[in-house]
């Protein structure tokens, strides 16, 4: 027990001193909070404006105000008019009686999008006041919050920034630590002394809790005093998603740390695997967009399956807590026999 | 010159040819990056991936509700899933198996036909249908959007069906330059911007800061190889790989995605190599101003980010408030990424696209030439 406590304090005390191990676990996903956290605040990317230059008669104009979206509409008396200001637009739309002619001018992926809803709303509106049609369908919209609780997107969005931030701490965290160790020399003195290797793992995984703890909570608290963000969170089960989570990108990061001698291959292998997981794991993009074939690949990412677990337990997210402690399990016996082979491994007496 | 020729090829062999992660990060990550962008966003401009996953809940099946689901069966972006109870429904919706819900009454039929027929008098009787979507998710407010417009339709469908409809016509187009927009072609700039700053970020700050670090500098100081030289080669031999790296990535770009031959132009070439400037200059004054590798490690990362993020790189960031929309606008990465798409055809954000990059090049010069004697360690 001594041994394991010693360890657990020496590594935690070397992983605060090394400004780089701070900087990575508790800096950096803030500044990646931050960022996403501001760009994403308004449920999109801000307030978007969509300008809109449109040629049309009188009595059209005051229906066109009432298209609902983020349209800027411009009207122009004349073509000519539209013409000087058409370094400035979006689109440009002709209306003359029962033809519309609509000239897009695309900036980006989104803009692209609204466009097209524009142009779909438009053709509605228009053949329904020229064919005076009376509104049959009224379409309710039904808020429902996932956890119960009113949230912002940011809210949603930071609980997968947060769970991402654990798993590339807890994959990184291992491999530089051991590439460390390794140059170091430290893996060949823990070899001929006689620290038991249970101590040894167990001493590195809950210094690396520790610090995940306190990163998660960091920036839990930053998204509450920056984004006023709402959580409602069960602490036992954050604490215990944390614990598996970290458990299984450390087995992750020693895996790798012993595939690759070289400590720059096994950064370089740890960095494509973090690359996919950010874009296939639905944290900053929807599944939903994916394309279908690359879609199954979500179910492979272990960044899918813990972002659901920390929204599970900031009350962001309903889940049933079957699936939930499957998640947890999984991850907490694959972390533990992986841990367990790697330090056989990395422990194992020289020939 | 030729000695600078000879320690830049040295340099070259040395940082990317023995070492896997300085060719990796230059030469094969932007290339993987790349790829990953495209297969993701490839059709979503064209809505070609995008499957919302629709619940739609009925208490008892009716002409109209079979009316409306075919009507929604007829977009292919739409996963159409029919559940009887709403509880069920909702309970899918809150663990993100769906994305909305659409909740229709059991007098469905009897309500059409009432409205249909008052809709002709000047009585008006509406019929609700309920959306459930969950605001936090941007899939589910998306899907909601869809759905509203395309349920709005059904009732010009009606009224078309009665006969004398006066039909708009739309014609659509976009802007010549960017006749079909895509996203592989899109992406490109933002890839190329991004290999160009990891060199300035990295590559070049590290190169200078390992070798002061082993007091290799120091020792170049005694030999008759003066520290310009030593700067200018440690800049050729990164001109080089960014050569190359760009050289895969065109390729890449031309013959898989076909990106227009405008990559080619001269203006296009340009820009590049004024980013390229710019960003040697930004990784010169980052080791003129800090001594330690692990600290320039932590300054570029965080520049590096956050002038990728807030570069207009990958989402439009000019939108943003303006507690974090400065950056934007004094990143000389978010006006040379301008620049390179309205060379390409897209509509530019942003008018004057010289200022801030000069301004940028200009500081990093003077900071790097006061700090010059910290740069190589000179005692």
């Amino acid at each position: 027990m001594s041994d394991f406590v010693s360890l657990a304090k020496c590594m935690f005390k070397e992983s605060i001193r090394n400004k780089g191990t701070m900087f990575f676990t508790l800096i950096f996903p803030m500044i990646f909070l931050i960022i996403f956290g501001s760009v994403f605040s308004g449920g999109s990317v801000g307030d978007v404006q969509i300008d809109v230059g449109v040629v049309c008669s009188e009595n059209i104009r005051e229906s066109l105000k009432t298209l609902k979206g983020p349209w800027n509409l411009i009207f122009y008396e004349s073509e000519s008019d539209m013409d000087e200001n058409k370094k400035d637009l979006d689109a440009l739309v002709w209306i003359s009686g029962e033809s519309v002619r609509i000239l897009k001018k695309p900036r980006d992926m989104s803009n692209m999008g609204y466009l097209s809803s524009f142009e779909m709303s438009l053709k509605i509106l228009l053949e329904k006041k020229l064919n005076g049609v009376k509104d049959i369908v009224v379409v309710r919209e039904r808020k429902i919050h996932a956890g119960g609780m009113d949230i912002k997107p940011v809210d949603y969005l930071l609980a997968g920034v947060i769970a991402i931030s654990i798993l590339s701490s807890g994959m990184f965290g291992v491999i530089t630590l051991f590439s460390h160790y390794r140059e170091l020399g430290v893996l060949r003195r823990f070899k001929v002394s006689p620290v038991r290797k249970i101590s040894f793992v167990l001493g590195l995984s809950f210094s690396k809790f520790i610090l995940s703890l306190l990163a998660a909570f960091i920036m839990i608290g930053v998204s509450i005093f920056i984004f006023h963000g709402k959580y409602s969170m069960n602490l036992f089960l954050f604490i215990v998603t944390i614990i598996s989570s970290t458990l299984g990108m450390m087995a992750l990061g020693i895996i790798l740390s012993l595939s690759f001698r070289s400590p720059t291959a096994a950064n370089n292998v740890a960095s494509i695997i973090l690359t996919i997981m950010l874009f296939f794991s639905g944290v900053y993009f929807p599944i939903t967009f994916l394309p279908p074939k690359l879609r199954i690949l979500s179910f492979f990412m272990p960044a899918r399956y813990v972002a659901d677990a920390v929204r599970y337990t900031l009350g962001l997210q309903s889940m049933s807590i079957l699936s939930f402690w499957l998640i947890n399990t999984v991850f907490l016996i694959t972390g533990s026999i992986l841990l367990w082979v790697a330090s056989e491994i990395s422990l194992k007496p020289e020939s | 010159m030729k000695k600078i020729l000879r320690f830049s090829l040295y340099l070259f062999l040395n940082d990317y040819i023995r070492d896997f992660s300085g060719s990796f990060w230059i030469f094969f990550f932007p290339l993987i990056l790349y790829l990953i962008l495209t297969s993701i966003f490839g059709g979503i401009a064209e809505g070609e991936n995008v499957t919302f996953r629709i619940g739609v809940v009925y208490e008892e099946k009716s002409t109209a509700f079979e009316k409306m689901v075919s009507h929604l069966k007829g977009e292919k972006v739409f996963d159409i899933r029919e559940y009887r109870k709403v509880d069920e429904a909702l309970k899918q919706l809150k663990e993100s198996k769906l994305d909305v819900v659409i909740f229709v009454d059991k007098n469905l039929d009897s309500s059409f036909t009432k409205a249909i027929l008052l809709a002709k008098t000047k009585m008006k009787l509406t019929v609700p249908i309920d959306i459930y979507y969950v605001p936090e998710r941007t899939e589910s407010s998306m899907a909601k959007d869809v759905v509203k417009s395309i349920l709005k339709t059904i009732e010009v469908e009606i009224w078309r069906s009665f006969g004398n409809f006066k039909n708009v016509k739309v014609e659509s187009s976009v802007e010549e330059k960017t006749k079909k927009f895509n996203m592989a072609h899109y992406y490109f700039p933002a890839i190329v911007m991004m290999t160009i700053m990891s060199i300035g970020f990295f590559s070049i700050p590290y190169s200078i800061a390992e070798k002061r670090e082993r007091k290799s500098t120091r020792r170049l100081l005694v030999s008759p190889f003066g520290s310009g030289e030593f700067i200018l080669s440690v800049i050729l031999n990164n001109f080089l790989a960014l050569l190359i790296s760009l050289t895969l990535l065109f390729s890449m770009g031309m013959l898989l995605y076909r990106v227009p031959k405008v990559i080619l132009s001269s203006q296009f070439i340009l820009q590049i190599i004024l980013g390229m400037l710019i960003y040697s200059m930004i990784g010169l004054m980052i080791v003129s101003l800090v001594k330690r590798t692990s600290t320039i490690s932590i300054i570029s990362n965080s520049l590096f980010q956050a002038m990728m993020f807030l570069g207009n790189f990958y989402f439009n960031v000019l939108n943003m408030s303006w507690g974090i929309r400065w950056f934007v606008y004094i990143n000389p990465a978010t006006y040379i990424l301008d620049k390179l798409r309205g060379t390409m055809g897209y509509n530019s954000y942003l008018s004057n696209h010289l200022l801030v990059p000069f301004a940028w090049l200009v500081l990093s010069i003077l900071i790097v030439t006061l700090n010059f004697k910290r740069v190589m360690e000179v005692e």
